[in-house]
């Protein structure tokens, strides 16, 4: 009876087999045959004889004995709950639920220990630092304005108003300002107004400012309002401070806040007249208004 | 139950993990609950307990990402034959399927006898020697890229 030949395919599949030795003898003599035949069954042996090589290698890893002892070593009752405590077991949404509450109770111990009330004094105190201009001569203001570095005309700065909240000028000290001032600057006598009225006649100090503060009472204040407004603007008067002319207060009356030529002042006082009844008074003020400017703050109500 | 056994269950977490941590945290549960499974059925062989307890453990890491990247020092407890290279385990650990792993190192690495195998997991005989003669391919295959041949 003929021997039948295995085929190469079948050969592939036992040579697992053949490498363990676990074929009769009878196959593994049919399996060798195959493969001093085969090129690609011999490749496929010594590929398997590789793999089978480098898994005995590595069955001879060794343990060592500490590491069996430590695990061996059944965890105390204290070890196994400092395990569970320990922050790197704790699930991922209970640490950022820490995470969060720390936060929070840091943002709250904060809030509640800062002494607001003061802190915010002190912010406030600072934004209100008097602003004071020197009293200069018409003729030096270039000078003074390419000293400071500044190209805004001295007569044209913004004020700000009463409460203080100035955010066009820039503070400067007094000393500031006469650190750059030249000594000795001739002054020049103030001028002398043409008008029919000249205002009432106050000694002025030289290095004391004043404004001028009234209330002129007017019937059907609104229109009154709207007319004197436009008459400021005529007789070249400028909004001082951030409120515009004739700004409505919550008191329901209104408010001006204005700088205007002293030359112009006869005129508006007259102007004030026609339109109801003025109260007039010029108070000491620490800033220093340029020579021939004045600033005043009217306030136009309806009568009692 | 015996240190040998304990040593077979650091080695096969070690080869599946590759993680120094990650197997002595594997490793001590496992150990223990074959100590509780000797204790409650006192008749069970010891390696046929160590296999189920790897057997199962082994299901539970299932769910957990296949390491690839070994993080392990060189005093960690594992002494790796001197010279050998993991390149080729590491790849076959990318390519292997969990079955293929889990009996390689078992049978190859572990030496569990094929019979202790074929009781415990009710696996056959032709199905154990089929994987292997896969895995060994692959390993074979990859120890070429990587040495020339050479182990």
């Amino acid at each position: 009876m003929k021997k039948r030949e295995l085929s190469d395919f079948m050969t592939q599949e036992l040579l697992y087999d053949y490498v363990k030795d676990l074929l009769d003898e009878e196959r593994k003599k049919s399996v060798e045959e195959v493969i001093k035949k085969s090129d690609e069954v011999k490749v496929d042996l010594k590929t398997i004889e590789s793999g089978i090589q480098y898994l005995e290698s590595l069955s001879k890893t060794f343990v060592s004995t500490s590491l069996v002892q430590n695990i061996n070593r059944r965890e105390t009752y204290f070890g196994q709950i400092q395990k569970l405590m320990s922050y790197e077991n704790w699930p991922p949404f209970v640490k950022w639920t820490l995470e969060a509450v720390l936060v929070i109770s840091v943002v709250i111990t904060v809030s509640l220990i800062v002494p607001w009330a003061q802190f915010k004094d002190f912010v406030m105190q600072s934004k209100n630092s008097e602003l004071i201009l020197a009293e200069l001569p018409k003729s030096d203001k270039k000078s003074l304005t390419e000293s400071l570095g500044t190209s805004e005309p001295v007569g044209s700065a913004a004020f700000a108003d009463e409460t203080g909240t100035d955010q066009d000028v820039k503070p400067i000290t007094a000393q500031e300002v006469e650190s750059q001032v030249p000594e000795q600057i001739p002054v020049e006598p103030p001028k002398k107004v043409a008008a029919t009225k000249p205002p009432p006649k106050v000694e002025e100090p030289k290095k004391v400012g004043f404004v001028y503060r009234g209330t002129l009472v007017i019937v059907n204040v609104e229109v009154g309002t709207t007319k004197l407004k436009d008459t400021i603007v005529e007789l070249g008067g400028r909004k001082a401070g951030e409120v515009e002319l004739g700004w409505r207060r919550n008191e329901g009356d209104y408010y001006f806040h204005f700088t205007i030529p002293e030359s112009k002042l006869a005129d508006l006082e007259e102007y004030f007249k026609t339109l109801g009844t003025i109260k007039l008074s010029r108070d000491p003020h620490p800033r220093v208004m340029p020579d021939g400017i004045v600033r005043m703050i009217i306030t136009t109500e309806e009568p009692k | 139950m015996k240190e040998d056994q304990l040593k077979h269950i650091l080695l096969f977490f070690f080869f599946v993990t590759l993680n120094e941590q990650r197997s002595k945290e594997l490793a001590r549960d496992a150990w223990f609950w074959c100590l509780d499974k000797k204790k409650k059925s006192p008749d069970l062989e010891p390696s046929h307990i160590v296999l189920l307890s790897l057997e199962s453990c082994w299901k539970d890491l299932q769910s957990e990402p296949r390491a690839g990247v070994s993080s392990f020092s060189a005093d960690s407890g594992w002494l790796l034959p001197h010279g050998l290279q993991l390149e080729p385990w590491k790849e076959f650990q990318k390519s292997a399927s969990s079955e293929e792993l889990f009996i390689t190192v078992v049978s190859q690495i572990l030496k569990f006898p094929e019979q202790t195998i074929t009781k415990v997991l009710g696996l056959s005989s032709g199905t154990i020697r089929y994987r292997l003669a896969k895995t060994a391919r692959k390993i074979g295959t990859s120890v070429s890229e990587h040495h020339g041949g050479r182990v």
